[in-house]
């Protein structure tokens, strides 16, 4: 029995072993053909044809659709933000989301907003709406005053009340730069086959010097070591992750906090899916669902341009409901299209993207925390040797600051956002850090996640951002 | 033995990551180092060369000032001087002065060099700037481009050759039109935006190379351009003789042309548009409730009235519109499908009449003399109010103004019903 016990436990070890191994050569992979694909979209931006798409009447019109709940703090700045967007022709609809606060007074206070009447047609079924509000000095603006249901029914009625064949959902705690939307928009206007939806990439704010209340006027590093973290990751994710899968027309993942979608498309989707603790997530993969059910020739793309600016947690506690919401979210929009895994009837979605989001971001963080507790523990009881355990070592973390340090020098040979010689030192620096500690308890969220699911609490934990307030991520 | 090899692979391992891992912190500050030094170095030359040009531009011309810009090929001098001149011809100034320098300085060999290069990227970026650098000079070596199958390289020299502007350019894009945009290979987006920097001279391309052309996709993207170029005889021309097509989409977009004619408008007019507001395409007969604004509202007003009642929301929505802003002579309709028991309709007439703003004509009839106009204002007003659009009579009855108009607007508010 003894036997039996340290054999198993030792097929374990080896099996951890291996599965780092895996998730290290896809993510090389990836990092592999990024670095190409972001080599050369940087060389297409210098001939993009953003100034005649600019001034051109063939340039689609879109709706930016801001859900907001008891945003009072920040409401005003990323309206502002939205309207003073460089595109030629587009609507911002707010959607007040049920708020307690005084989010709508003052919404209703500094743009001179009149309760007008207007027929609301429900193409997506949603909570009730109270009202309109909408100004003839900005007449691209209109407010949408309705119950509470949550982002993903406030984001529905926006696509109710949007004229545009395109929107744009922006969260309210975020800030797009003047050219973000012109720039999502060339890859559906130039693209050879219909693109249904596009993201763009997310950057935090916190640290950066506004002008105007709406402009980035200076670029810096805010001195909170976990924001730092979230930088990293941030850079790693969008510069390496997504262009990677963009790369290969796989993308099961675009952030709701910028990201484009065809109207028409989403509506005959079912539209955002209420109750869904990440209704972007899920949302693109029923995009895939549909598409591919219909056979129809589509694409999801993401490119690393366009720029929004968001806030991130700067607490642990708030982190740490970030990422379990996250984490619930990606199981819950995997598992209500379940149909789709190993299906090949949905191509490489089925039979590539959606068993690796199942084995390894999945289960991944089951594996990884179980692996280093057994793998630490099978050491000090003398069941391993010096050499598997610096394998792993090697495997799990140094392996780790390589794909850390190569998000940075993405960055670095890319956009260069942070300008100052510090700002490289000090990201290179956490670069490193993130993988002693940051990542396993990033995981250990993830794992809590996990056992919230199987347990049946996938109720929405909201964040608090420290400061102004703000609520984000749906209900109480 | 066997141990040892495994110490060996894994140090390797880690040392071989340690070396990435190093290699890639040296690349990143030497990166930034060079970096550093070019671009101040470069925006000091900018700064210069602005100055430089300006200061001649603003005395006697640049002619005879070339030797003072030349710089050796690739040098930062040479991107700087290329930047400047650019930058200067993106602000309108000078342009024909500035063609004539990138020409004599060498610019324009460089580039035209370029595409002959097998990378598509090095051929696209050499016929962007070409088509930036405006010179006409090149129109040869960029026509050839278009008789690549790249679809990046056929929108980049399409783009290149409308910012030049010249004729050939544009009757080689318009020849090649089919075969352009078969398989997406210039989206029609990106074309009809290419046509239209080629402005008033597309026009007459665009209708003597494709009136016979019977393909719709094409057919569709040409009246889509016309639609956007200032109105044209010979474009309505070509109009009219598509409104009868087959597809639906050319139908439609025939139709966008027509409703941009200006006075004095053709007799033929109504016989053209009214009959396709029965068309069996939806968007077809939302285009022609768009076009028929121009018409005499007699005409039109009873035409369009039959739209209300359409099975798509967005056609009754811009019938509603239309007559909205057709204005008193449209009442008669309006009070009619407002006596209906269909909501949908009434919904829609409802918020566009308060959208065009015909709600403040109808309230200030309510004070008016002509009895005819007070009742039925008030009529339309009343069945408004009952809709739940009543926020103009709440305002109104608040806002100061004629007692008159007060009394009979709070008589319809409390007749009850709306909000």
């Amino acid at each position: 029995m003894k036997t039996a016990t340290i054999t198993f436990i030792l097929w374990f070890n080896y099996f951890v072993g291996a599965y780092f191994g895996v998730v290290n050569t896809i993510l090389a992979f990836l990092l592999a053909l990024s670095l190409f694909a972001i080599l050369r979209h940087i060389q297409r931006i210098k001939f993009a044809p953003i100034r005649d798409f600019h001034t051109s009447p063939e340039t689609p019109p879109v709706s930016i659709l801001i859900p907001v709940h008891n945003e009072e703090q920040i409401v005003l700045r990323s309206v502002r933000a939205a309207l003073a967007g460089d595109y030629p022709l587009f609507e911002v609809i707010v959607i007040n989301d049920g708020s307690q606060d005084n989010t709508l007074r003052k919404l209703i206070n500094t743009f001179q907003l009149k309760k007008i009447d207007r027929v609301y047609r429900t193409f997506l079924k949603t909570e009730a709406v109270q009202g309109f509000y909408a100004s003839a000095d900005t007449p691209n603006l209109l407010v949408i005053d309705k119950a509470r249901g949550g982002k993903a029914d406030a984001l529905n009625s926006g696509i109710n009340a949007s004229k545009c064949p395109y929107f744009c959902s922006v969260d309210a705690d975020s800030l797009l730069e003047k050219d973000a939307l012109i720039r999502i928009m060339t890859p559906v206007i130039e693209s050879g086959k219909p693109v249904i939806a596009c993201g763009g990439v997310v950057r935090i704010l916190n640290g950066v010097e506004l002008e105007d209340e709406i402009t980035i006027k200076k670029v810096d590093l805010p001195r909170n070591r976990l924001i730092l973290l979230q930088i990293v990751e941030y850079l790693r994710g969008f510069l390496f992750g997504r262009v990677g899968w963009d790369a290969l027309n796989s993308l099961l993942i675009l952030s709701g906090t910028f990201s484009l979608f065809h109207k028409h498309t989403v509506i005959e989707a079912g539209g955002f899916m209420v109750g869904n603790v990440s209704e972007d997530m899920e949302m693109i993969v029923r995009l895939h669902r549909l598409k591919r059910s219909q056979k129809k020739p589509y694409r999801i793309r993401f490119i690393s341009d366009p720029i929004c600016w968001t806030e991130a947690p700067e607490t642990m506690k708030m982190l740490a409901r970030q990422r379990r919401r996250w984490h619930l979210g990606l199981i819950q929009s995997i598992s209500q299209n379940k149909i789709m895994l190993f299906n090949p009837r949905y191509g490489t979605i089925g039979t590539v993207v959606m068993p690796y989001y199942v084995f390894f971001e999945i289960i991944g963080p089951i594996i990884e925390v179980i692996g280093y507790v057994v793998v630490l523990l099978s050491y000090v009881m003398g069941l391993l040797s010096i050499r598997f355990l610096l394998l792993f070592f090697t495997l799990a973390i140094f392996y780790g600051v390589f794909l850390s340090t190569a998000g940075i020098f993405l960055e670095e040979i890319t956009y260069r956002r942070y300008p100052r010689w510090r700002h490289m030192f000090r990201l290179l620096l956490f670069g490193v850090f993130e993988n002693f500690g940051y990542r396993q308890i990033n995981s250990f969220w993830r794992l809590q996640a996990v056992l919230n699911y199987l347990i049946g609490r996938t109720g929405w934990e909201y964040v608090q951002f420290k400061g102004r307030g703000s609520k984000k991520g749906g209900k109480q | 033995m066997h141990d040892n090899l495994t110490i060996i692979i894994i140090v390797a391992a880690i040392a071989a990551l340690l070396f990435l891992i190093v290699v890639l912190l040296i690349a990143s500050v030497v990166r930034r180092a060079l970096n550093e030094r070019r671009y101040r170095k470069l925006d000091a030359l900018r700064r210069e060369y602005r100055e430089q040009v300006q200061r001649l531009l603003d005395k006697d011309g640049i002619a005879g000032h070339e030797p003072d810009f030349a710089a050796a090929t690739d040098s930062l001098e040479w991107q700087a001087v290329e930047e400047v001149l650019l930058d200067l011809m993106n602000s309108g100034v000078s342009g024909d002065e500035l063609k004539v320098l990138f020409h004599r300085l060498g610019y324009v060999a460089y580039y035209e060099n370029r595409l002959a290069s097998r990378n598509r990227l090095i051929r696209a970026s050499a016929i962007d700037k070409l088509g930036r650098m405006g010179t006409q000079s090149s129109l040869a070596k960029l026509l050839l481009r278009l008789n690549e199958t790249e679809p990046e390289i056929l929108t980049v020299t399409v783009r290149a050759l409308s910012r030049i502007g010249a004729k050939e350019g544009l009757i080689a894009i318009v020849e090649r039109l089919p075969v352009l945009l078969a398989q997406g290979r210039v989206t029609r987006k990106a074309m009809e935006t290419a046509l239209l920097n080629f402005s008033k001279d597309a026009v007459d391309c665009l209708v003597e190379y494709h009136i016979q052309d019977s393909d719709p996709w094409i057919m569709s993207c040409v009246l889509e351009t016309l639609s956007h170029l200032p109105p044209d005889i010979r474009a309505f021309s070509l109009a009219s003789e598509h409104l009868g097509s087959a597809n639906p989409e050319v139908r439609s977009k025939a139709l966008k042309v027509i409703g941009r004619v200006e006075a004095p408008l053709p007799a033929s007019l109504p016989d053209l548009i009214l009959p396709l507001l029965d068309d069996p395409v939806w968007f077809v007969r939302l285009q022609a409730v768009k076009s028929v604004n121009k018409l005499d509202c007699a005409k039109v007003a009873k035409s369009i009235g039959k739209l209300l009642f359409d099975k798509n929301w967005q056609v009754r929505s811009t019938a509603a519109f239309s007559l909205a802003r057709l204005g008193t002579c449209a009442m008669d309709v309006f009070l009619g499908a407002l006596m209906t028991d269909d909501a949908y309709a009434k919904e829609s007439i409802c918020e566009e009449i308060e959208k065009s703003r015909f709600v403040d004509q109808l309230i200030e009839h309510l004070g008016g003399n002509d009895e005819t106009l007070r009742i039925k204002s008030a009529a339309i007003l009343r069945i408004m109010h009952s809709m739940q659009f009543s926020t103009p009579l709440l305002e109104c009855s608040t806002a100061e103004g004629s007692v008159r108009i007060k009394e009979e607007v709070n008589k319809i508010l409390a007749a009850g019903a709306g909000r």
